[in-house]
């Protein structure tokens, strides 16, 4: 379902599905974020389905939909927000790709708005989003001044609604290796309402898609390679994306996304992604790669990135950020210090830190 | 003489669905559904029309003569104004 369209006869199912099958097909359609693609997938006649079938695809799509353009309702107060207080910023993920890699935005389900803003203006852009739109944070900061230093994301509640503030694209080594210059580059544009928005250009847009395949969720969501296959599908410069890769010392993030996508989506020999899947990466690379997902768990992930910072204050401030978070972080996940340190252990030695 | 004329309001999202389509109007809290012949009237309304235009655009779609249609979408546009997602002008 993820590449249905793409690179196949455009045929997701040769004959219809019984109901126990088609359940299922809905169930992961709905966890991978794919009724976009399913709803596609019966409008185009690439999946059959019995009129209970039907009625269940709409019911679940337009449930999505509806939510996508509350969502979207929040990017047009965002940008007033943000426009009152002179913040630039770039439209990530599901809103932006939506419009920007899918025929019809409908294609394209989501959950949340991400929006990423530069390092310099991420505290106050919170600030702002919490004074000017009554929102309020989730999870407070890990300790004073960790955001704007090493911060990946804060996710704001305004409304009912959640926005995730990006201040860089990933956890970990490969959040503080990729030059986050290159993401306020010269935006793609898409319109919403009779305005117009940033999302990321095509070349940083393509690499993020990369990012969020590789380093994302674990197992990677369909939906992330499908947004890959789209934008790949789009037209990308092979040349601009192996030099801004290597300019993030990412290489191996998109030869890993790249081997995902062939892998999981069976996709053929001489499909334009294979050519990403040996970009030269390093031996260092593919090391910093294995603290993703997995075995390692964030506190890995965390703490492999100390490997690709600089300075010796700076190292320390992340570590002890890392092992001895605030008062009020701790307090507003229900944890003590000592329970923190002891699931940090926990994970090291590969157990479950479920319901610790 | 005064024209009225029909329009999708631009400060609208809205989806195509597989059954209509679904709109939000500007500051309103949730989506409505537009289904049947009032999707394919969500379309043509793209572009500025008067009533009369909208109903032959629907009347050629669906192969009706215009009076079986004329009461059912002049109430449709009734209702798409008052939920503010068409906007309503006079032209000369």
């Amino acid at each position: 379902m993820a590449s249905v369209g793409l690179h196949d006869d455009g045929t997701l199912a040769a004959a219809r599905l019984g109901d126990d099958d088609f359940a299922t097909l809905m169930h992961l359609a709905e966890s991978h974020r794919l009724l976009g693609a399913l709803a596609e997938a019966v409008a185009t006649g690439a999946l059959t389905v019995s009129p209970d079938q039907l009625g269940l695809v709409i019911e679940y799509h337009n449930r999505w939909l509806s939510n996508a353009l509350l969502t979207e309702a929040m990017l047009l107060l965002v940008d007033e927000c943000f426009s009152e207080h002179h913040i630039d910023y770039r439209v990530l993920k599901g809103v932006a790709l939506s419009h920007v890699a899918y025929d019809d935005p409908s294609w394209r389900v989501y959950s949340d708005l991400d929006i990423l803003v530069r390092s310099a203006d991420f505290v106050s852009a919170i600030a702002a989003l919490c004074q000017d739109l009554g929102g309020h944070r989730l999870v407070p900061e890990l300790r004073p001044g960790f955001d704007r230093e090493f911060g990946r994301e804060a996710t704001i509640r305004v409304g009912g609604r959640e926005i995730d503030l990006h201040r860089t694209l990933v956890d970990g080594a490969f959040g503080f290796t990729l030059d986050l210059d290159d993401l306020f580059a010269e935006p793609t544009w898409f319109d919403v309402a009779g305005r117009r928005f940033p999302a990321l250009g095509g070349t940083a847009a393509f690499l993020h898609a990369c990012y969020d395949a590789a380093l994302g969720d674990h197992p990677v969501r369909l939906s992330a390679l499908r947004d890959l296959l789209l934008l790949h599908a789009q037209g990308v410069d092979f040349d601009a994306v192996a030099e801004m890769a290597q300019r993030w010392h990412g290489e191996a993030v998109v030869e890993q996304a790249a081997h995902l996508a062939v892998d999981t989506l069976a996709l053929p020999p001489d499909h334009g992604l294979q050519a990403y899947a040996t970009l030269g990466s390093t031996r260092r690379q593919r090391w910093l790669l294995r603290s993703y997902g997995g075995r390692p768990g964030p506190y890995g992930t965390h703490l492999v990135a100390i490997a690709v910072m600089r300075g010796v204050r700076r190292r320390f401030r992340y570590v002890r950020a890392i092992t001895r978070p605030s008062a009020e972080y701790l307090s507003s996940r229900g944890w003590t210090q000592h329970g923190h340190v002891r699931r940090a252990l926990r994970q090291f030695a590969g157990k479950s830190t479920r319901g610790g | 003489m005064d024209e009225v004329l029909y329009a999708r309001r631009a400060e609208c999202t809205w989806r195509r669905t597989l059954d209509g389509v679904l709109v939000l109007a500007a500051k309103a809290d949730a989506p409505v559904h537009i289904g049947g012949s009032g999707a394919l009237a969500w379309d043509l309304l793209s572009e500025p029309m008067t009533m009369t235009e909208l109903i032959a655009g629907l009347t050629d779609a669906y192969d009706l003569r215009p009076e079986v249609l004329v009461g059912d979408i002049a109430r449709l546009v009734d209702q798409l104004v008052q939920l503010g997602v068409v906007s309503v002008t006079r032209s000369s």
